[in-house]
């Protein structure tokens, strides 16, 4: 694929280093998936998480709507996954259906990618409003590694800008 | 090959490794966490989640301020000496050897480090049992590891051992020791699972009163056992206490339900670590109750029914509204996993438009309490006490009745004073007439269901024992059973009919477990506390439900329909 212009100020302007994930929406006959560095653990009981989006984004429309997400982090080998589903909007790519049909949708509506290093399914129990995002909780209801991969370390914004570069 | 996630660790969104650092009362305190992460660009916030059971959270309240400082992979040494310090290691700082300069704040940075950041706190919120602080970045300063790989959490895998990891991964081997282990022990839920590796240490006083919310559970009778034995499944999650008007029984249920016993009820209103009450008390003295804790600041699980009388439950919802406390409802079988599937099946329309639902239970029931035979006490019989859950059930399913009509068949039990038969009677608009016969005092089979619900295209039968609901579907005109019924001499035909099918019948299958919910009650109870959200059954709908059996107790008096008004 080729390489995105313009770095992403996820890219650059992050406060620190975090993994990378793919938030997965649906809502109304609609699906999304976009690429995220901004989550972490939030509760071990419940098992909690916390994902921010900004709000004028498809999958920020589909979250608030469905009250559900699904979070698959990635690992070091997919650097041309996170870019290609970071660089265009949903409102104008069906980037879901770019990555082959790879999908599987759960039984609440949510997208799950099951060639990632793991997914999980979330239902969003609160919502806090931040100057430019909106911080998502969600309550991991079910959760996958993909065996085949469970060997390699999650993907990481550095690792994202170290590919960049080599590229 | 797709492995369930049984605990937090395994969904891997843990990423990269950073210490903690706060200026706290007894100096510089630090702290290990893997759950930062940016949460906004313009301006720049991070957000973490520690543990409020440890000091750092209360010298972060203090101060204001907090530092983040991220670590190195050369520096994996460091962290591991971090695991071997105890929690309340006065001098993290020294025995670490870490070297550290203040900013003009006065918040500790580490000079050892990739970068470190000071971020003012914005918002702090309890989720769960850790608390999130967002906070704004107000000094980056670059360490002097600036430019070497990050510390990810776990710390780097030896390279011979990934080289096995990956051949076992990509050969199918890792597959079958999973497979093998899945065997010896099925794998459950990622809770279950998160829970068995969470400390179930006492928590620190004053740190964690919503993260880790203290519920009282007021009333250690008979039912009280059942709330009990939830709270207790709890674990860790909660701080059990256990009030009742007999102190032998609160310390009695403390021994037994890992708990600590108050004497009093109003000692425990007193006190600030209870955060919550679990109110299972006689129906009479239930609102009065719930009143009183709501108006001293507790969230509030209150039994059914709500009250006896309706001007008492309005005065509890208000003293919710007004404190601005949670009041949940003890209605249970909303949360059933069988009521949940037939309210999907009803609103994905499987039965087509829905025409009549029939709830039956009966059994013989001598009340273990003497309270439940007096009626006063009860505020009725057999319709307050159980037919309250099945009118939930019915609102939640079809929205609020207009007409009810209600009667009772013969009294046979001379001890209960209260009705020990009740046939109600509810029109929902348009909508379908459910019928609630409900028996103290009779016996029917216990394979029959208790709750049929008939549409236009099928049925589905309901039973609280059971992990199922069954679907009925009438046969499809071209099945074979009619071709034989058609062709075979009508002699013949009689005798062979019992053996032909006459509908196809499928189950629609829930877990198997907490079918009458009353796990899940306490469950979505205190998500209600942690999160802010509101409980599956509010003050409100408890409220809604008392409406409509003491329309039906006013029916059966007056021996006519009434109407129930609209909320």
């Amino acid at each position: 694929m080729p390489l995105p212009q313009r770095l992403s100020p996820y890219l650059t302007d992050a406060a620190a280093d975090s993994a990378v994930g793919l938030v997965t929406s649906g809502a109304g006959g609609k699906l999304n998936v976009m690429t995220a560095s901004f989550f972490a653990e939030s509760s071990h009981l419940p098992v909690l998480l916390r994902v921010a989006i900004a709000p004028r984004s498809l999958t920020h429309e589909l979250v608030a709507a469905s009250g559900w997400f699904g979070l698959s982090v990635l690992c070091q080998g997919h650097e041309a996954l996170a870019l290609e589903c970071g660089s265009v909007s949903g409102r104008e790519t069906p980037k879901l259906e770019r990555l082959g049909g790879s999908h599987q949708l759960s039984p609440n509506g949510v997208p799950l990618l099951p060639n990632a290093l793991t997914t999980s399914e979330c239902k969003v129990i609160s919502s806090l409003p931040l100057p430019d995002h909106v911080l998502f909780i969600g309550e991991v209801k079910s959760s996958f590694t993909q065996s085949r991969l469970s060997y390699r370390d999650p993907l990481l914004v550095s690792d994202l800008l170290a590919y960049l570069a080599r590229a | 090959m797709l492995i369930p996630n049984t605990t937090i660790w395994h969904t891997r969104i843990q990423n990269v490794d950073a210490l903690l650092t706060a200026s706290g009362p007894r100096g510089v305190d630090i702290y290990r966490l893997a759950t930062t992460c940016p949460v906004g660009l313009e301006p720049a916030l991070l957000s973490i989640s520690p543990n409020p059971e440890y000091p750092i959270c209360a010298a972060i309240d203090a101060a204001g301020y907090f530092g983040v400082n991220f670590v190195a992979e050369e520096q994996a040494e460091l962290v591991a000496r971090f695991y071997s310090l105890p929690r309340d290691c006065p001098d993290k700082i020294g025995f670490l050897g870490l070297r550290v300069e203040r900013t003009e704040r006065g918040t500790p940075l580490l000079l050892d480090c990739i970068q470190a950041l000071e971020l003012q706190v914005e918002q702090a919120v309890n989720f769960g049992d850790h608390r999130t602080y967002i906070g704004r970045v107000v000094t980056r300063r670059p360490g002097t590891l600036a430019g070497r790989p990050t510390h990810r959490f776990g710390g780097p895998t030896p390279p011979f051992r990934r080289l096995l990891k990956r051949i076992a991964c990509q050969s199918g081997v890792y597959d079958l020791l999973i497979l093998a282990k899945q065997r010896l022990r099925p794998p459950g839920g990622i809770e279950e699972g998160t829970r068995r590796h969470v400390p179930t240490a006492p928590p620190s006083a004053g740190t964690a009163e919503v993260a880790q919310p203290g519920l009282c559970l007021v009333g250690c009778g008979w039912w009280g056992g059942v709330h009990a034995l939830a709270l207790k499944q709890q674990g860790a999650r909660i701080r059990r206490y256990f009030a009742s008007r007999t102190p032998e029984h609160a310390r009695d249920f403390a021994r037994r339900f890992d708990g600590r016993a108050f004497d009093r009820v109003e000692d425990a209103l007193a006190d600030p670590a209870v955060t919550a009450m679990v109110i299972a008390l006689p129906h009479d003295v239930q609102a009065e109750t719930a009143e009183r804790a709501l108006r001293a600041g507790k969230h509030v699980l209150l039994e059914k029914p709500i009250a006896i009388e309706l001007e008492a439950g309005e005065r509890v919802v208000r003293a919710a509204e007004e404190s601005g406390r949670i009041l949940a409802v003890a209605e249970e079988y909303r949360l059933s996993p069988l009521v949940l599937a037939a309210h999907r099946a009803i609103r994905e329309n499987l039965l087509g438009r829905i025409t009549l639902v029939q709830v039956t239970a009966a059994g013989p029931h001598r009340p273990a309490q003497e309270w439940k035979n007096r009626r006063a006490r009860m505020g009725g019989g057999v319709l307050i006490d159980v037919g309250v859950h099945y009118v939930d059930i019915l609102r939640s399913w079809f929205g609020e009745p207009d007409l009810v009509w209600a009667a009772y068949p013969p009294h046979l039990n001379d001890r209960f004073e209260g009705e020990d038969s009740v046939l109600a009677v509810l029109r929902f608009g348009a909508g379908p007439v459910a019928s609630i016969a409900l028996s103290w005092s009779s016996y029917r089979s216990p394979h029959a269901p208790q709750i049929e619900i008939i549409g236009e295209r099928g049925s589905l039968e309901l039973r609280f024992n059971r992990s199922f609901l069954l679907h009925t579907t009438p046969l499809a005109a071209g099945h074979w059973s009619h071709r034989v019924r058609d062709v075979l001499p009508w002699r013949v035909a009689s005798r062979v009919n019992p053996f032909l099918p006459r509908s196809r019948r499928t189950r629609i299958n829930v877990p198997n477990r907490d079918l009458i919910g009353s796990e899940g009650l306490i469950d979505d109870f205190i998500d209600a506390i942690v999160s802010g959200r509101p409980p599956a059954v509010p003050g409100a709908d408890g409220l809604r439900d008392l409406r409509v059996v003491l329309a039906a107790y006013a029916a059966a008096g007056a021996g006519v329909p009434v109407p129930v008004d609209p909320p």
